[in-house]
């Protein structure tokens, strides 16, 4: 089983800073409390990613590391967390570098959340495919992020 | 292979079509295209490994994959389209295949692709339209 510290208060700081990038993890053993069924299905996929071997692109991608795993799940417990309804599942995949992404489409809006092979946390904002913002994750910018996903559409933009 | 000197490479034309392979954990579905699409995470390296289409053919790129033991689907964008997300596009040539090429960020070479130049990769591809080529004396017909 997986462990995923999911106690931390990291309210308005990164996922991750130098020089500590990761909150301190129990490795590959204990459990995931789960607070809602929505994040069954994501960390299902982030922990099919941890089997992955060293070159799974063809490009000598490396194999995803626990660290990164433990973060990927800690922000799928987060994004759980916040109780946003209504949320679709997330894509969940490997990046070329050995991180996770978690991307999200709800009608022409777009947001991927991407787990660095370091720990730290960026986003990207999209609309009909167009990029709109990018830039490091925060624990309180998720709460922005996630709203700004399922929330109306400017009528403006129309 | 990681070097301090990338640079752009006029000799690619910005016409010039760029194979990148994906394998299947990285293809998802675009409900907007209703079709399959592929993660921006495809595209979130340091050093995007590509193939010059017109240097190579698309069975020598997939038969590389498979020594490599990967199953690559082909997504195809324009070198000319990787510069305007501020990429540069320089050869790469490895022994057994010359028409490497590499893309890299203009602004800051080395370090990972933006999230919103690996977004716009993926937005702006597409497939390959690969076809085995039929031997000499063959004959295809077609409609």
């Amino acid at each position: 089983m997986i462990a995923a510290e999911t106690s931390a208060t990291l309210t308005g700081v990164p996922y991750a800073t130098s020089p500590a990038p990761f909150i301190p993890y129990e490795g590959l053993s204990g459990d995931v409390i789960l607070e809602s069924t929505w994040a069954i299905s994501p960390i299902r996929a982030v922990l099919e990613l941890a089997s992955l071997p060293e070159n799974w692109d063809g490009y000598g991608s490396p194999s995803i590391s626990v660290e990164v795993v433990n973060q990927a799940i800690r922000l799928v417990l987060d994004v759980a967390r916040l109780g946003i309804d209504p949320l679709p599942e997330p894509f969940v995949g490997p990046t070329a570098g050995g991180g996770i992404i978690l991307e999200w489409n709800l009608g022409k809006r777009e947001l991927s959340l991407s787990v660095l092979p370091d720990g730290m946390v960026e986003h990207v904002k999209s609309d009909s495919g167009e990029p709109l913002e990018e830039g490091q994750a925060t624990w309180a910018l998720l709460r922005e992020l996630v709203s700004w996903l399922v929330g109306p559409t400017d009528p403006r933009a129309a | 292979m990681a070097r301090p000197n990338w640079a752009d490479d006029p000799s690619i034309p910005d016409e010039a079509i760029l194979w990148r392979g994906i394998v299947s954990r990285q293809i998802r579905p675009n409900p907007r295209t209703q079709t399959d699409g592929v993660s921006q995470g495809a595209f979130e390296t340091q050093e995007l490994s590509v193939n010059v289409a017109a240097e190579t053919t698309a069975a020598a790129v997939l038969a590389k994959g498979k020594r490599r033991g990967v199953e690559w689907r082909l997504w195809e964008f324009t070198a000319g389209q990787a510069r305007s997300l501020g990429l540069i596009v320089d050869r790469d040539p490895e022994s057994d295949d010359p028409s490497h090429a590499v893309i890299v960020r203009a602004d800051a070479p080395g370090l990972r692709l933006r999230g919103s130049q690996a977004k716009q990769l993926a937005e702006i591809g597409r497939w390959a339209s690969v076809s085995i080529s039929p031997g000499p004396s063959s004959t295809v017909s077609v409609g």
